[in-house]
Parts: C-alpha cells; structure tokens; sequence
C-alpha cells in the first residue's frame, strides 16, 4: 500500500489574475482603438461625400451637354439653288456654298411655320430663321452632297437651334438676359416655346457631341468632341506601343541581367525621381526635343504619344519591376535546376507570372496619363482644329488633332456658357473612359491572378 | 547424419525445428508488418525469423541432450556440445539486429516493443541453449548405466520434464511469432506442471538415495539434470511473458506465490 | 559549441571499401572552398559519394550542407557573389571546367527543393519542361517519357487521369512527387535533395522516403536534412557537416550506432554545448 502522506500535496493557492474582469490600461487601449477606427470611418466619409459632391456638380452640370434643342420640319432641296445644271454631279454641286443651302433650310422652315398656323407676326424673317444654327446649312450640304438624289425631294431636316435658343430650353437663358443679348431676342424665345408646343422643337440626344469636330465661338451648339476622342484615342494606342515593350524590356533587364555596381544604382535612382517630375516639365522638354529640334508637326498625336510615353515610362518600369521581385525564388530555382538559362527563366516562367502585375500597372499608368494636360498645352495641342485627322496609315498620327483633357481646358475658358455646360459634358465622358480603363485593370488582374 | 535423425524422433518433432514462413502465415493480418517502408518490415521480419530459427535448434538441443543422457548415447551429446556456439552466435546476432533496428528506424509503439521482447527471448534461449550444454556435458561424462544409476531412477520423471519444457519452448515461440496472448497463457499456466513435475522427482531421488548411498555424485549431477529442466521451463515462462508484454504493452501481473 | 571539432587541420574524407570490391565512386569533391564575397562558407571538403547509394548530409544550420550541394549542379552560380574553388568531379568530369554547360549538367544531375516549387502550370506541361528545353518536342515521346517519370516518382496511378489540370491543386506531398518526377523525367544520374520533406505531413514524409529507397537502385542519391532520425531511415552513408567542415562521413549504421568522433556523438545525441 502506497503511503499516504507521501503524496505531494498541491501547493497553495498562488495569486492568480481573472479574466473576466478588466484593467484600466485594456480599457485605455480598446478605447484608443475605437477612436482610431472612427477616425478611418470619419476619413472616408469624407472623402466619398467630396466624390459625391464632385460628380453631382458634374453630371448637374454636364448631363445637359448630351441633349440639343433641334428642331424639325421638312425641306424641300430646291434644284434651282442646289443644282442649277441638274446633272445631279457632286462636283458641279459642291460649288454651291452653305448660303444657298442656308436659304433652302429657311424657306422649308418658314413654310412650315405657317403651315402649321404659328404667328409670326412682328418679326421679320431672318429674325426667325436666325434661330436656325448656323452650322445647319453645312450639315444639309454634307448631306445632299452625299446623296444626290435627294435634289428635289422634301426630306425632313433635324435642325439645331441656335445656342441661345438651346440655352433658353435649358435654362440658362432668360428673357432679361435676352433684352440685353445681341444674339437673341425676346420674340425668338417666345416662338421658341410656341414651336415646343407644336412639337417642332425638342431636345434630343446628340450624338455629334460625340462625333462633331469643334466648332467656332458662333455655334457651340456644333461643338462636338469626334477630333478630342480620335486624338486621344490615337495617343494612347501609341503610347500603349511605346511603354509596354520599352518599360518591360528596361524593367527585365534592370532586374535580372543588370550587373550590381554603382551606375545601375544610379540609373534606379533617376528612375524612381523621374516619377515624380511634375508633368509640365515634360511638355517643355517635348516641345524642345520633338518639335523644335526633330522637327514634328506640332499638335500632332504622335508627338502628344511621345512626350505622354516618357511620363509614363517610369511609372510602368517601377510597376513591372515590383510584378518581377514579387515572383518566389522558388519558381526560379525550380527553372534553373531543370536546365533553364537565365533568359528562359524570365521569358517562360517569370513574366507570365508577372503579367497581371504588369497589366495593371500599365493600364492604370495609361489611365493617369489620359488626363494629362499641362504637357499637351505646350506642345500646341490646345490649337482650333476642325478636321479629323487621317487615318493611321495615311500618316494620321501626324495630322493635327487635339485631345479631351485639352479640349475640357480650352471649352473651359470660352466665353459662352454653352461651352461651360460642354466642357461638364466633355468631363463626363473622359470619367467614362478612366473607369473603363479601371474596370478593365481589375477584370485583367483577377483573370490572370487565378492561374496561381 | 545419423545423429540428427535421432534428433528428430524425440519429443514428438517431426524435423528439426523449421521455422514456419512468418510472412505465409501473417499475410495482411499481421500486427507487425504493413509499415510504408518494406524495408522496416523486412527487418522485422527477419529478426522474427533468426528468433524462431534459434528456438527451433533451442529445443533440438534440449531434447538431443536429454535423449543423449536417458541413452547414455556419446556422440549425441558430442553433437549438443558442437551445436552450442551456434546458439551463442544467434543470440548475438540478434542483439546486435535488434539495437542497430533500434537506433536506425526509431521504432516506437508496437514495434518497440517487439524489438524488445525479441532481444530479450534471444537472450533466454541462449539460456536454454547453456542448460542444454550442462545436461549433455553430465551425459558426456557418465558411463554405462548401471541397474541402480540415479539417472535410470527418475528416467521417467527427466523423460516427461523434458517433454514438457521443449513443448513449453515450443509454444512460446510460436506465440512470439504469431504475437498470440492466448499461447502465452497458455505456457504461463503450464510452467506449474513443470514444477510439480520436478517436486515429484526429487522426492523419488531422494528416497532412492535413501536406500542406495553408491552413486552420490552422479546423484547430485542429476539433480541438476532435473533442475536445470525445470528452470528450461521457467525460461518458457519469460519468453511468454515477453509475448504478453509485447502485445499488451504491460507486464502481466505477477501472481503472488503462496508458498 | 566549444571544443566539437576536435578534427585534424585537413577535414576527413572516407574511402571506404565494401564487402570485397572497390564500390563505383560517382561524385569526387576535393578542396572544394565556397566564398560568399569575404565570408568562406565552405572550409575545404573532400568526399566520395558512391554510385547507387543514398548519402546523407546532416548539421546544424548554416553548416554549409545545402550550399555543398548547390555546388554539385552549379546552382550557386545564380548568386553572384559566390566564389567556388576546388573540384567536383562526377564521373572523372570536372562540374567547374569551363567548357561544361549548365544545361547539360543539369539534365544529369536533378534537383528537388525544400519548398515543393512545380510551375503554375500543368502536370504534364511541368514534367515535360526539361524535356522540351532539351528540344524534345515529338509528342508521343514526350507522353511516354513524361509516363516513365510519373511512375518512377510513384505518383503516375494518382495523377494520370487529371494531367492537364493545375499542379497546385494537389496535395503538398503528391506537388514535392511531382516536383520529383519533373527531374527524373530528364533520367539524371544523380539526384540531389534539399530538405524535401520538411515542409510535408508525417506520411507525405513516409511515401517519399520509401521512394527515395526504391530510386537508390537507379540514381545517386544525396540528401540534406535537418532530421537525424531521417538520415538514419533512409541513407546507406551519412555525413556530418560542422560551420563549413566535413567532420565524419562514414556508413549509417556505424555512425548511428558507434561514430568516430565526439563531435558527431555529441550532435547525433543531442548534446549541443
């Protein structure tokens, strides 16, 4: 039998700690977390209520830019002004200007007028059929020109209003301010709203805000954004070109083959301060470079590419080169103990892993450089232009153009509120274009993030 | 060879003891194999192997021996006295199989165990071998048997003890073999025929020289003939034991011996 | 750990004979000296390593027993401040001679890593790498070696119904068998292990070491590990590396049971100062 008493006996009772109850500096420590946690809460509820702000003023303000007041009646495309030798030939009739083709539209829409019964009594003819857009004539000539066989016929026109007019139907407009206006008159305004009653004028959707070139001081109810989205569109698919290869070529090699001395050191350094070199610096050394001394047409889109591709350059080297570092050694080794080169490795095993990495910074790199400005003013791409630029291989990426950014800058500061509600517009399309762009980012990560 | 015919017909073996094909009889259902590595099983095989081998030639020793005094045959006992390094070979081998297993494969558990029991059986053998040796070394010596030879007194009694001990033998390796608990009880429950066995025999030794005080000294070295059967017997038991512990895990509880 | 190399200057070798012929020596180190930059990683080792057997690198860490391997299939050239001297000699051929291309050594020397690393790719298209880098592109030839390297790492009934899905959808021991496969698949002569089980479960563990026993008969095994009881399991030949040193090579058994020097006692037992 087992002695009793030699069983060790538990030890006394040590102090111990409870759990259940709390300690002034937990307390103090929880509620500096809390705080801490309202401060991050705080911080973007601020941040989303600004963004909140900032698209309600631009959608208040440039939702309008998509609907133009027109208005719409039939014409009849007199042959004796249009095409006097009847031969139907668009050469002979291209020597008709957009006077003769202004006095078609007026008289179809005079004829309209009383037709339907509107009084225009005190108001002299070419009082109202001021209200008819200048750019209107031009738009009917284009037509004609393109369908000959349209000589003759009454067609029905889509006319725009003048922007006054338009700008009357939006309420921009009053008619105090148009006692004052030399560009509009209290009577138009008033035949204005009889012609909504009768549904002749409307606000519809405008396309060629998308699609018109720019247009003068005199119609901004013309001005669309076709040659801005062509020359950015033109920009940055050179400018996709230029980096990816350039931007990946360096970054490889700058990583992988680079031997380690001081001057790779130094080229690492001057890459990471060229990312925050301000942009307008880079606009004067392409004016210097491109323009002066190679001698490019300025205002062109290659240009506009170039100086827009050293901006990005260092942006897409860091990125690429971080996608790089991120791929584990141990997929390196595993190449290299199977018998690959250097070489191999990187091209077969490395990049692709690098690729969503890559992807990323690149189009988000793209996406930034789409909204640069400062650059583009100082290589001349601020300049009035009114005709599409080529295509591609017709040398169009040396054509002059302009681009969105730019052409929000210069409707911006035009005097005419119609430009101000356009240049809202203008913004609302290039915020469209950035989250596409960022959509498109994502959606390319997490496609190629899978594959791991 | 002639001697070892005789060998076989003692003790009811039918051959020199040829170990049963461990892996034949514990296809799949053995405790001891089914390792990932074949090469643990093939170690624990074979030192199973060489255990039974050496408690095959064992019991041919005891029973040669004690044939070989029961006959007063010489060249029997020349034989069990030749065979006995080989006895001491196996024990040898086997210790030094079981600790190179040990400090190579780390076995644990079961296979611990098993390795354990295993060094140890050897060394009750190599035991039994050393009785076997003394039994044939005394039938070495003694000459033709005379009428009144304390030998012939308890022939019977050596002849039964022997039975007995090389059956008990026989048993327990099988059970460390087949890993059997049942077999072991079994020994375990028989080692007291043994000692009964060996009581009845010294009383019958003593009477004998009770009424004949000439062969005093062939007495006493039968004496120990008789004894050394009856500790064969108890080397039975441990091996048994062995097996229960290697199966169980715990050392079967020892019953108190009343007197 | 004071006093544990009790060794002389020159650190030991083993020529070792078995049985009664001079056994086939594969790989001959001698004076091989690693230097990382100013740092001598490696002090001078001088080894056999035997023709179809499995020797085992065993140490503390930072003994220098992976970066020994690494040098047999030149991996240490990736680090550019790794200076080797001395030679390595795998069947009498110099591994440094200056007209040896890594690719060439490497399809006869494979390596498996510590970390199982097969490519985020496909099974089939990882075994099949180092085939197609060695321009082996015949698509049957390709299915059939790509088979015999499956089967020669056991994994081959456990993978070949799913060999164009994903590598890294299998467990981490069927990845390290694949990694496996990956170097047969070029049927090297030698096969150099880093480590390959200490990032696996006990029976991933237990199923590699068992093939590793199988593919003695074929290759030349080497093995660093960090567990003894490894080494012991699975190796005809065990080495002691100590800070850079060769401090004992000899057979398992011997040196599991009865080592020559204090050193290797001491380490084996775990008596580490």
């Amino acid at each position: 039998m087992t002695d009793i008493s030699s069983i060790p006996t538990a030890a006394p009772r040590a102090v111990t700690t409870s759990i259940t109850s709390g300690s002034a500096l937990m307390k103090r420590r929880n509620a500096a977390e809390t705080r801490f946690k309202a401060y991050g809460i705080a911080a973007i509820v601020i941040a989303l209520l600004t963004l909140a702000i900032m698209l309600f003023t631009i959608f208040r303000d440039g939702t309008s830019a998509f609907f133009q007041g027109t208005m719409s009646f039939p014409v009849t495309i007199d042959e004796t002004i249009v095409d006097k030798n009847g031969k139907r030939d668009p050469a002979d009739m291209a020597k008709v200007t957009t006077v003769g083709y202004a006095r078609v539209l007026s008289s179809g829409l005079v004829a309209h007028l009383a037709e339907k019964g509107i009084a225009v009594e005190g108001m002299p003819e070419k009082e109202v059929t001021d209200m008819i857009s200048k750019d209107a004539p031009a738009r009917l000539r284009d037509r004609v020109l393109a369908d000959p066989s349209l000589v003759g016929q009454t067609i029905t026109v889509d006319a725009f209003t003048t922007g006054r007019v338009d700008g009357y139907m939006k309420g921009r407009v009053n008619r105090e301010q148009a006692e004052r206006d030399s560009n509009v008159s209290v009577n138009q305004l008033d035949l204005a709203d009889k012609l909504i009653d009768a549904g002749i004028l409307q606000s519809k959707f405008n396309w060629s805000f998308i699609t018109a070139p720019d247009a003068s001081d005199l119609r901004p109810e013309a001005a669309g954004l076709g040659i801005a989205l062509m020359g950015t569109l033109y920009m940055m698919f050179l400018v996709l070109i230029f980096t990816l290869p350039l931007g990946v070529a360096a970054s490889i090699y700058l990583e992988e083959f680079a031997p380690k001395n001081w001057f790779t050191d130094l080229v690492e350094v001057n890459i990471s301060n060229l990312a925050a070199v301000p942009s307008i610096v880079f606009g004067i050394l392409g004016l210097a470079i491109f323009i002066n001394f190679a001698g490019l047409p300025s205002s062109a889109p290659l240009v506009g590419a170039l100086v827009i591709t050293l901006m990005t350059l260092p942006t897409i080297i860091i990125a690429t080169r971080s996608s790089i570092r991120a791929v584990p050694p141990s997929i390196r080794d595993a190449a290299l103990g199977i018998g690959a080169s250097k070489m191999q490795t990187v091209f077969h095993h490395v990049l692709p892993l690098a690729a969503p990495g890559i992807l990323t910074g690149t189009i988000l790199g793209l996406a930034s450089a789409l909204g640069e400005t400062g650059p583009l003013l100082l290589i001349g791409m601020v300049a009035f232009v009114t005709n599409y630029p080529a295509s591609p291989l017709d040398g169009g990426f040396l054509d002059p153009a302009t681009a969105l950014p730019v052409q929000v800058y210069s409707w911006a500061s035009r005097s005419d509120p119609a430009f101000i509600e356009r240049s809202s517009g203008a913004i609302i399309v290039l915020l469209f274009f950035l989250l596409i762009m960022n959509v498109a980012a994502i959606l390319l990560r997490r496609r190629f993030e899978r594959r791991w | 060879m002639e001697a070892d015919e005789q060998v076989t017909v003692l003790a009811g073996s039918a051959a020199p003891q040829s170990p049963p094909d461990p892996a034949a009889s514990h296809a799949g259902s053995d405790p001891l194999e089914g390792h990932t590595s074949k090469s643990v099983d093939q170690s624990l095989t074979d030192l199973r192997t060489h255990t039974v081998e050496m408690g095959g030639l064992v019991i041919d020793q005891v029973g040669s021996a004690v044939r070989a005094l029961l006959d007063r045959d010489l060249r029997l006992a020349e034989l069990v006295l030749s065979r006995e390094p080989l006895v001491n070979d196996y024990e040898s081998r086997l210790d030094r199989d079981t600790l190179t297993f040990i400090a190579l494969q780390q076995p644990v558990a079961s296979d611990l165990r098993a390795t354990r029991a295993i060094a140890r059986v050897a060394l009750e053998l190599e035991r039994v071998g050393d009785e076997s040796k003394k039994i044939a070394r005394f039938a070495a010596q003694s000459g033709a048997a005379a009428e009144h030879d304390p030998v012939v007194a308890v022939a019977r009694y050596l002849r039964h003890m022997a039975s007995l001990s090389t059956s008990m033998l026989r048993s327990a390796v099988r059970a460390l073999d087949e890993a059997s608990p049942d077999l072991a009880h079994e020994v375990l429950a028989r080692d007291k025929e043994v000692d009964a066995e060996f009581a009845t025999a010294l009383r019958q030794l003593m009477s004998y020289v009770m009424q004949d005080h000439q062969f005093l000294r062939a007495t006493i070295d039968t004496v120990f003939a008789l004894k050394g059967l009856e500790r064969i017997g108890d080397h039975a038991k441990n091996i048994a034991e062995q097996v229960l512990y290697m199966v169980e895990g715990e050392r079967p509880r020892k019953l108190m011996k009343s007197g | 750990m004071h006093n544990m190399t009790d060794t002389s200057s020159s650190a030991s070798s083993n020529r070792i004979a078995i049985g009664n012929t001079e056994p086939e020596v594969k790989v001959k180190a001698r004076g091989v000296h690693v230097f990382y930059g100013a740092t001598e990683a490696i002090k001078g080792v001088d080894i056999d390593i035997y023709a179809r057997s499995v020797t085992a690198f065993i140490g503390p860490s930072g003994c220098g027993k992976s970066t020994f391997l690494r040098c047999i299939n030149r991996m240490n050239d990736t680090i550019p401040v790794c200076r080797v001297t001395g030679e390595i000699l795998i069947d009498d051929e110099n591994v440094y001679d200056p007209r040896v291309d890594p690719v060439v050594l490497r399809a006869k020397v494979g390596m498996v890593f510590q970390k199982p690393n097969p490519f985020p790719k496909s099974v089939f298209e990882n075994v099949s790498y180092g085939l197609r880098l060695r321009g082996i592109n015949n698509k049957t030839e390709l299915a059939e070696r790509v088979e015999k390297a499956l089967r020669g790492a056991a994994i081959w009934d456990e993978v070949k119904d799913r060999l164009n899905d994903s590598a890294l959808a299998l467990s981490g021991g069927q990845m390290q068998r694949v990694c496996i496969s990956r170097a047969l698949a070029t049927e090297p002569e030698i096969l150099l292990f880093d480590e390959p089980t200490s990032a696996l479960d006990p029976i991933a563990t237990a199923k590699i070491e068992e093939l590793i026993t199988e593919l003695r008969q074929r290759v030349t095994v080497l093995i660093v590990t960090h567990n003894m009881q490894q080494a012991a399991r699975v190796s005809d030949f065990t080495a002691f590396m100590y800070l850079g040193e060769l401090v004992e090579v000899d057979a398992t058994s011997k040196i599991f049971t009865n080592p020559a020097k204090k050193a290797t006692e001491d380490y084996i037992t775990g008596r580490y100062g």
